[in-house]
C-alpha cells in the first residue's frame, strides 16, 4: 500500500499519503465508530480505576488512568492521557521505579502502536477460529504435550509467570522456551558465573561518582535506560558531578555523555575488563591511560562498573567483580532474586526441529523467523502446525500457520515488574481497537483448559498482596503495587575465581573487520517496526530517519573506499545481507555498526524501510569477528535530517570549561553586564530600535542544560504526540521536510584531539524581539503578552518569509496537506486541544500554549497565580535538562538557570531576545588524563 | 536637401511609408515565421499551465523549496522578471522626459516587453504561496475582521510597488498605443477588426485638441512612472536587505537591484530587437545607432553592478562579523563559488568587450552578449535567495536546494507565455509608435545623431 513509488517526479504514496481503497476504509470505519462512538457512550469498565480523581463526563477534560508498557518483559509504567475513551497521551508514572515522570521516545510512541491498521493483519485475514486451533492441538495435549513446544520473549509478568507453570504442570511433556534477539541474558549469566546463582541486578547511578562503562548503554538500552538517565541527569550539575568513563565498540548516547571515551573493538572489551579487575584487586597501575585514570577514580571515589548487554557473560562477571572489589554493591548496584523468566535459546528447539521432534511450536510475542533467520528462520516450515500470538504479524505471523493477533498493552489486563521488583499493573483504557487476544487467552487454549477473564486472574495473584477493595484500588490509580520491590540480596564474592576470571588471556588480537550488533535507538530489536513516528525520528547520531545503515568510521570507510549511501555487501558465515553505508566518526578503525530491528515485514510503514542485519548475526552475539564487508558500485538514498554535522567554528552549543560563559565570540562584545556581576541576562543585552515590551507575569521562557540533554529525542516524540505533529515520509524527510517542532542537533568535534558530541535540542526561541513577526505580511505570527510567539494559522498564507528570517531555522512549513493524508485510523490520537494545521501553512513550537492556556484559565476561575505548566519536552525529559516557567518568578528554575554563569543565548548578538536559552555543557575529565 | 540624414531613422522616410510599413502585420496577417514563433510561445504557456494546475492542485511541495530554502526559483525568476521589466518604462518614461530622440523607434515594444515580463514575474509571488486563495490578505481592504496586513514586511510594500507598478505601466502604454490604433481603424478592411480597433481607439479622430490632451496625459504618465522605475526593484531589494540572513541583510541592495535591473532590462530590449527587425523589416527603424546607444547603456549600469559586487565582497570583509565573512568564503571558494564567478564571468567580465566599437557594430556580438548578460542575472539572483538561504546561522539547519521538474518548467512556461505575448502583439499591434515617427522625421536631427557625409 505505502510502497514508495515515485511517479511523475513526486512522491505517489507517502506515508501522509496513504491512498485508502475500499476494503481499508471499510475498515478504518469500523475503527472510528468503534473507538469514538462505543466507548465515547460506554462508562468505563467499572474495574477500571483513574489515576486523578474522576471528571465525570464533563466534555473536554481528559481522563489519567496508570498502566505499564512491557520493555524487553520488564514493566514501565506509564500515565495515559485518554479523550472520549482515546488515548492521547502518555506520560512516565513518577511512581513507577523504570520512569519516575520520565518516558523516552519508545515509550512515548507505543501510543501510535495502540491505533497501528496494519493490528488488523493482511486484508482478508478470517477472524481467529479457536475451534480449529482447538482441534490442531488436542491430540498433542492428550500426549501430555509431547511435540508440543512453547516459545516466549522473558517476561517479568507474575501471573504470565504463573500461567506458564499451570501449563507446564498440566502438560509436562511441552518443551517451554524463552528467547528475544536482545536481553538481559549475558548479565544475567555473568552474574551466576560470579555468584553461582541466579540473580538480577539494577543499577542507582545517582550513587556513583564514578561510572565506568565497559561496551555498555546503560542511558540508551535495556529496560532500565529511563530509571538510569533519570539517575544520571542531576548529577551532570557543576555542584554534583559525576564521572563517566566509557570504552565503546560504537558511538552510544552513553559514550556520547562520557568524560573520557575510549573508542575499541568489541573483541577488545574483555581483556580491558580483565586488566580493569586485575588493577583493581592487585594493585597493578595499567599502561592504558583511559584505564589507569579509570582504575584511580574507582579506587578513591564511590564508582560503578556497567557492562553491555552485547558482550558475553564473562565480562559482565569482571564487570560485577569489579563492583564487589570497589564496594559497589548494595550501593551503586543491588542484586535482587530472579524477576524473569530464565532465557534458554533458541538451541534446544533448532535441535528439536532437526530431530523432528516438534509437532507443534505456539509462539507469544516477538518476531522469531525475522530476528533468527538462519536458525529457526530456516526451519520454521518444517513444523507441520505453527500458531504465532504478537502485536504484527510480521515474518513469523504471516508464515505461521495460524495467527492470532494480539492485544496492545492499553487494551488489556496485566502485570509485570521492574528491574528493582516492583510489580505495577496493565488496565484496559480502551477497548480492543482491532480484533485481539491476550497471551492468556492463547495459553488457555494451547492447554486446553477454560479460559479465565484476565482481571479475575490478575486479581486472584494480586488479592493477597493488596488486601480489600481499598487496597485495590490504591494499587490501580497508583499503577504499581506499593512493597513489591524485592529485597536485596547479600552476596559474597570468591576472591580467588574473581582472579581466575581476570587472567590474561594468550589469544592474540583479532585482526579483521568486526560487526557490532545493536537495536536500534528507536526501533529496538524490532519492537517499533512499524511505527512512523519512531521510524521518522532522527537517529541520535547519524541523523539518519526511515533507514538504518552499515556505520564505519571515516577511517574504516576510506580504507574500504566507501562514502555515504554506499552500498555494501557484508557476509557473515552463511549469511550476507547488502546494505548502506554512513561514516560516523568515533567508531574504532576495522569495526562497523549494524543496527537490528530494521527490515521487518511488520506492516506498511516498515515496507522498505532499512536493511535486516540478523543474517550476519550469529545467534544472539552483540558482535561478530572477522566479517568480510565488500564495498559495491551502486548507492542508496538516505535520508539525513542533518547533514551538517560540524560546528564550522560557530557556537550554537557550547561547552563550559569552569569560566564564566564567554558571550564575546565573533567579536561581539555583549553578553556581560556593566558591573561585571553574573545577573547579566545575555538574551536582553543590546540596546534596539524596537519597542521594548514590558515583561509580565507570567512571562514564559525555557532554559535548556546541555549538560544533562543525552540526545535521546524522547522530547521530539512527545511534542510530536502533544501536538499532532504529522509524519512526511523518507522522501520529505530527505527534501528537509521534517516536521518536528523540536530538533535535536547533534555537533560531533574533535576537542583535545578527542571525538565529542555536544546534543542542542532546539524548539522556538520565542524570541522577545522576533525577526519572524517583522516579516509576515498577514500577521499571521505576533507576540502574546505572556511573551509567546504565536502562529494564528488561520491567518498565514504561506510565503514561507518567517521561516527564511528565521536565524534558528526552527519554523516547518506544510508543503502538503501531511495531515489530511494521514490514515483515517491515525487520526483517532490527535489531541483535540491542538489545531490540526492545513497544507500552506507555517507551524512551530508553541511552548506547549494550550497547556499554558488550560493553566492560566485554571488560575483565572480559581483565583489564585498561574500555577507552572510543564511542557511536553520537558515532562518527559528522563535526564531533567529542560526547564520552563515564569521568567518574573525569581524563585522558579527558569529564573535561578538563567542566572546561572553558564547560562547563554544562542545567536544572542543578533540580538533576537531568545526566550529559549541554554546552560553550556559541562564536563569533568580527570586533570591529569 | 536641406534637412541632415539621421542615424535613427532610413532616409527618405515618408508619412505614408511609415504608416504602410508599421500597419502591415495587423492589417495583413504575418508568415510563417510567425506561426512558429506562435507555436513555440503557446507550448510554453501550455507547460506553464501544466505545471501551475499541478501546483495549485497538489500544493508548492512540488517545488524544490524546504527549510531553510523557503524561497527557491520561484523567487529567483520573480526579481529576474521584474528587473527585466525595468527597461521598457526606462527608455518610454525617463528618456522621453530626456528628450532622448532614439527611444522612439523602440518604445513601444520595450514596453510591451515591460507588461509582459511584469505578468510573468507578478505570477510567482501568488504562485508560492501556501495559500495563494488568500493573496488578498496582503492588500488593505475594508473587511469585517478589521484585520489590515502587517504594514512591516516588505511583501505588503511588494504588493503595493508591483501592482502600481503594473498598472502605471500599462496605462502609459496604451495611452501612447491610442492615435496608432485609429490608423488600424481607419486602414481595417474587415468590419469586426475595425470595430475591435475602433473600440481601443476611443473614439479618437486627430484633432487638435485630441493631441494636446493626449501630450499633455502621455508626459504626465510619464512622470509618474519615472520614480516607480527606481522604487519598484528598490521594494523588491527591500524583501532581502530588511531580512537578517547573511546576504540579505545589506544596504547596497536598492541602488544595486535598480542597476542590475536596468542591467537585464536592456540585455531583454537587445534579445528582442534583434530578432523583431529581422523578422518584421524592422532595418528602417531600428538602426546600427540604437544598438550602439543600448550597448553603452549596459556598459555602464554594467559597471554600477560590479561595483555592487566588489562592495558586497568588501563590506563584508571589512564588517569582521562572523556570518559575513563565511558568506564571502563561500562566495569566492566554497560551495557558491562555481555561481559566483560565473556570475562575475557573464555580468562583469565578457561585457567589457563593449568597450569595442566592432562589437556594438556586430549584432550577432551583441545578441549573444544579451543573452550571457540575462544569464548572468538570474545567476546573481540565484545566488542571492537560495545561496543565502543555504546557510545561514546554525549549521544544523544547512541544506542544499535542488529545483524540481515543477520549478523549472514554470520558468520556462513563463519564457513561452512571453514570446505567445509578443507574438500576438506583433500580429495586432503596430510594434513601433507610428504616431511618434512622424513627429521624429519632421524634427531637426540632433547633432550626435547626424549621418557623416562621408
Amino acid at each position: 500500500m505505502s510502497d514508495l513509488t515515485i511517479i511523475d517526479g513526486r512522491p505517489a504514496r507517502e506515508p501522509w499519503q496513504i491512498e485508502v481503497d475500499r476494503r481499508d476504509w471499510l475498515r478504518a470505519m469500523a475503527a472510528i465508530t468503534g473507538a469514538a462512538l462505543v466507548p465515547g457512550c460506554r462508562q468505563d469498565a467499572p474495574e477500571v480505576v483513574l489515576a486523578t480523581p474522576d471528571p465525570g463526563h464533563t466534555p473536554g477534560v481528559s481522563k489519567r488512568y496508570a498502566t505499564t508498557l512491557l520493555d524487553g518483559g520488564y514493566g514501565c509504567g506509564v500515565v495515559v492521557e485518554a479523550r472520549g475513551g482515546r488515548p492521547i497521551k502518555l506520560e512516565g508514572n513518577p511512581r513507577h521505579p523504570a520512569s519516575r515522570g520520565a518516558a523516552d521516545a519508545r515509550w512515548q510512541a507505543a501510543l501510535l502502536d495502540l491505533y497501528d491498521p496494519d493490528r488488523a493483519g493482511p486484508p482478508g485475514r478470517r477472524p481467529v477460529d479457536w475451534r480449529a486451533i482447538g482441534d490442531q492441538l488436542a491430540p498433542l495435549v492428550r500426549r501430555r504435550g509431547a511435540g508440543l513446544h512453547l516459545l516466549v520473549e522473558p517476561t517479568t509478568s507474575p501471573t504470565l509467570i504463573h500461567h506458564l507453570d499451570a501449563a507446564r504442570a498440566a502438560l509436562p511433556r511441552m518443551t517451554l522456551h524463552v528467547w528475544a534477539p536482545w536481553t538481559r541474558a549475558a548479565g544475567h549469566a555473568g552474574l551466576e558465573q560470579l555468584y553461582g546463582r541466579p540473580l538480577e541486578w539494577h543499577h542507582r547511578l545517582d550513587r556513583a561518582d564514578v561510572i565506568v562503562a565497559l561496551d555498555a548503554d546503560p542511558l540508551g538500552d535495556g529496560p532500565d535506560r529511563v530509571r538510569d538517565a533519570h539517575a544520571f541527569g542531576p548529577r551532570r550539575r557543576p555542584d554534583a558531578l559525576n564521572r563517566l568513563y566509557v570504552a565503546e565498540s560504537t558511538v552510544t548516547l552513553t559514550g556520547a555523555a562520557a568524560d573520557h571515551r575510549k573508542a575499541l573493538r568489541p573483541s577488545a572489551v574483555l581483556d580491558l575488563a580483565r586488566a580493569l579487575v586485575r588493577a583493581l584487586q592487585n594493585g597493578i597501575i595499567p599502561d592504558d591511560p583511559w584505564l589507569r585514570a579509570a582504575v584511580a577514580d574507582l579506587r578513591d571515589q564511590r564508582g560503578l562498573v556497567i557492562a553491555g548487554a552485547g558482550q558475553p557473560p564473562r565480562v559482565h562477571a569482571l564487570a560485577h567483580a569489579a563492583n564487589a572489589l570497589i564496594g559497589a554493591v548494595g550501593d551503586a548496584v543491588v542484586y535482587t532474586a530472579p524477576i524473569a523468566t530464565p532465557v534458554t535459546g533458541l538451541d534446544p528447539l533448532v535441535e528439536a526441529i532437526d530431530r523432528d521432534e516438534v509437532q507443534a511450536l505456539v509462539s507469544l510475542g516477538g518476531d522469531p523467523v525475522y530476528a533468527a533467520p538462519a536458525t529457526l528462520g530456516r526451519r520454521y516450515g518444517q513444523i507441520p502446525y505453527t500458531l504465532h500470538h504478537a502485536r504484527l504479524a510480521g515474518h513469523t505471523g504471516s508464515r505461521a500457520t495460524a495467527f492470532v493477533p494480539a492485544l496492545h498493552a492499553f487494551e488489556q489486563w496485566g502485570d509485570a515488574r521492574a528491574t528493582d521488583g516492583t510489580v505495577s499493573l496493565c488496565q484496559p483504557i480502551t477497548a480492543p481497537l482491532y480484533d485481539g487476544y491476550s497471551a492468556h487467552r492463547v495459553l488457555s487454549a494451547v492447554i486446553d483448559e477454560i479460559p479465565v477473564d484476565d482481571r479475575v486472574r490478575l486479581e486472584r495473584r494480586w488479592q493477597p498482596t493488596w488486601g480489600d477493595a481499598a487496597g485495590r484500588h490504591r494499587a490501580l490509580v497508583a499503577g504499581v503495587i506499593e512493597g513489591t520491590a524485592a529485597p536485596p540480596v547479600e552476596t559474597a564474592p570468591d576472591f580467588a575465581a574473581i582472579e581466575r576470571l581476570a587472567l590474561p588471556s594468550d589469544a592474540p588480537p583479532e585482526l579483521g573487520i568486526e560487526l557490532v550488533f545493536r537495536p536500534d535507538p528507536y526501533l529496538g530489536a524490532g519492537e517499533g517496526a512499524n511505527n512512523p513516528w519512531l521510524l521518522e525520528a532522527p537517529r541520535p547520531h547519524t541523523r539518519l530517519s526511515w533507514d538504518n545503515a552499515a556505520l564505519m568510521s571515516p577511517a574504516t570507510a576510506a580504507a574500504l573506499g566507501v562514502v555515504d549511501g554506499a552500498l555494501l555487501r557484508i557476509a557473515y558465515g552463511a549469511g550476507r545481507i547488502e546494505c548502506p553505508a554512513w561514516i560516523q566518526p568515533g567508531l574504532p578503525r576495522d569495526v562497523v555498526t549494524l543496527p537490528l530491528g530494521w527490515g521487518r515485514d511488520a506492516g506498511r510503514m516498515a515496507r522498505g524501510a532499512g536493511f535486516s542485519a540478523y543474517p550476519v548475526r550469529p545467534g544472539e552475539a552483540g558482535f561478530a569477528v572477522d566479517a568480510q564487508v565488500v564495498a559495491m558500485k551502486a548507492r542508496a538514498p538516505l535520508a539525513c535530517v542533518q547533514p551538517q554535522r560540524s560546528m564550522e567554528g560557530r557556537d550554537p552549543a557550547r561547552w563550559h570549561d569552569g569560566t564564566p560563559s564567554d558571550d564575546t565570540s565573533h567579536g561581539s562584545s555583549h553578553g556581560r553586564s556593566h558591573d561585571g556581576t553574573s545577573h547579566h541576562d545575555p538574551a536582553r543585552a543590546h540596546p534596539t530600535l524596537h519597542l521594548e515590551r514590558p515583561r509580565t507575569s507570567p512571562a514564559w521562557a525555557m532554559v535548556i542544560d546541555l549538560a544533562r540533554c543525552i540526545g535521546c529525542g524522547a522530547c521530539a516524540i512527545a511534542c510530536q504526540a502533544e501536538n499532532n505533529i504529522p509524519v512526511v515520509g523518507k522522501r520529505e524527510v530527505a527534501r528537509g521536510r521534517v516536521m518536528h517542532w523540536i530538533r535535536v542537533d547533534t555537533y560531533v568535534e574533535q576537542r583535545d584531539g578527542r571525538t565529542a558530541w555536544i546534543h542542542q535540542p532546539v524548539p522556538c526561541m520565542h524570541c522577545e524581539h522576533a525577526p519572524c513577526e517583522l516579516v509576515c505580511p498577514t500577521a499571521a505570527t505576533v507576540h502574546d503578552e505572556q511573551g509567546l510567539n504565536a502562529m494564528v494559522y488561520n491567518r498565514c498564507v504561506g510565503t514561507r518569509y518567517c521561516a527564511n528570517n528565521c536565524p534558528y531555522k526552527v519554523r516547518r512549513f506544510n508543503f502538503f496537506d501531511y495531515n489530511g493524508g494521514e490514515d483515517a485510523v491515525f487520526a483517532l490520537r490527535r489531541n483535540p486541544e491542538v489545531t490540526v494545521r492545513a497544507e500552506g501553512v507555517m507551524e512551530k513550537c508553541t511552548y506547549c500554549v494550550q497547556r499554558l492556556r488550560a493553566a492560566t484559565i485554571e488560575a483565572d476561575t480559581k483565583q489564585r497565580p498561574v500555577a507552572a505548566p510543564q511542557t511536553a519536552c520537558q515532562q518527559t525529559c528522563p535526564t531533567g535538562a529542560i526547564a520552563f516557567g515564569d521568567l518574573t518568578d525569581v524563585e522558579s528554575p527558569v529564573a535561578a538557570a538563567r542566572r546561572d554563569p553558564r547560562h547563554y543565548a544562542m545567536l544572542g548578538e543578533l540580538n533576537t531576545r531568545p526566550r529559549t536559552t541554554y546552560l553550556a555543557r559541562t564536563t569533568n575529565p580527570r586533570s591529569d588524563v | 536637401m536641406s534637412r541632415p540624414a539621421s542615424k535613427l531613422y532610413a532616409p527618405g522616410l515618408t508619412d505614408a511609408s511609415i504608416t504602410r510599413a508599421i500597419t502591415a502585420p495587423p492589417i495583413d496577417g504575418l508568415g510563417p515565421r510567425w506561426l512558429v514563433l506562435l507555436a513555440i510561445g503557446t507550448t510554453g504557456a501550455l507547460v506553464l499551465a501544466w505545471a501551475l494546475v499541478e501546483t495549485l492542485r497538489v500544493g508548492v511541495g512540488l517545488w524544490g523549496i524546504q527549510v531553510p530554502v523557503g524561497w527557491g526559483l520561484a523567487i529567483v525568476n520573480f526579481v529576474w522578471w521584474i528587473g527585466i521589466g525595468h527597461a521598457g518604462t526606462l527608455i518610454s518614461a525617463i528618456l522621453l522626459l530626456m528628450h532622448q530622440q532614439w527611444r522612439t523607434s523602440i518604445n513601444r515594444f520595450a514596453e510591451s516587453m515591460t507588461l509582459f515580463a511584469v505578468a510573468c514575474a507578478g505570477l510567482f509571488p501568488l504562485l508560492h504561496m501556501g495559500r495563494p486563495e488568500y493573496f488578498y490578505w496582503l492588500l488593505p481592504y475594508p473587511s469585517t475582521t478589521q484585520m489590515w496586513p502587517q504594514f512591516r514586511s516588505p511583501l505588503v510594500w511588494d504588493a503595493f510597488a508591483i501592482s502600481t507598478y503594473g498598472t502605471v505601466s500599462l496605462l502609459f502604454w496604451y495611452i501612447g498605443l491610442v492615435p496608432d490604433l485609429a490608423v488600424l481603424r481607419d486602414r481595417a478592411r474587415r468590419r469586426l477588426t475595425r470595430v475591435v480597433y475602433g473600440i481601443f481607439a476611443l473614439g479618437w479622430r486627430g484633432s487638435s485638441r485630441h493631441w494636446h490632451r493626449h501630450q499633455q496625459l502621455y508626459r504626465l504618465f510619464a512622470g509618474l512612472a519615472t520614480p516607480l522605475v527606481v522604487s519598484v526593484h528598490t521594494v523588491v531589494s527591500f524583501d532581502f536587505a530588511i531580512g537578517l540572513i547573511p546576504g540579505w541583510h545589506s544596504t547596497i541592495f536598492p541602488p544595486f537591484f535598480v542597476a542590475g535591473a536596468i542591467y537585464s532590462g536592456f540585455a531583454m530590449v537587445i534579445t528582442i530587437a534583434i530578432p523583431l527587425r529581422w523578422g518584421l523589416g524592422l532595418h528602417d527603424y531600428v538602426r546600427p545607432r540604437h544598438f550602439d546607444l543600448i550597448a553603452k547603456v549596459l556598459l555602464a549600469s554594467g559597471w554600477v553592478v560590479a561595483y555592487g559586487y566588489a562592495t558586497e565582497i568588501f563590506v563584508g570583509w571589512y564588517s569582521g562579523g562572523h556570518y559575513e565573512l563565511w558568506i564571502v568564503e563561500r562566495k569566492l571558494v566554497g560551495d557558491l563559488a562555481g555561481v559566483f564567478w560565473a556570475t562575475v564571468a557573464c555580468n562583469v567580465v565578457l561585457p567589457q568587450a563593449l568597450w569595442s566599437k566592432r562589437v556594438r557594430a556586430s549584432l550577432p556580438a551583441l545578441f549573444a552578449l544579451s543573452i550571457v548578460i540575462n544569464i548572468g542575472m538570474w545567476l546573481e539572483r540565484y545566488l542571492i535567495v537560495v545561496g543565502s538561504l543555504e546557510g545561514d546561522f546554525v549549521p544544523s539547519s544547512w541544506r542544499s536546494y535542488w529545483p524540481t521538474i515543477y520549478d523549472w518548467a514554470i520558468y520556462l512556461g513563463t519564457m513561452g507565455l512571453f514570446i505567445l505575448l509578443f507574438a500576438l502583439l506583433v500580429r495586432f499591434v503596430p510594434v513601433v509608435s507610428m504616431a511618434e515617427m512622424r513627429e521624429l522625421i519632421r524634427e531637426p536631427v540632433d547633432p550626435a545623431d547626424r549621418e557623416d557625409e562621408s
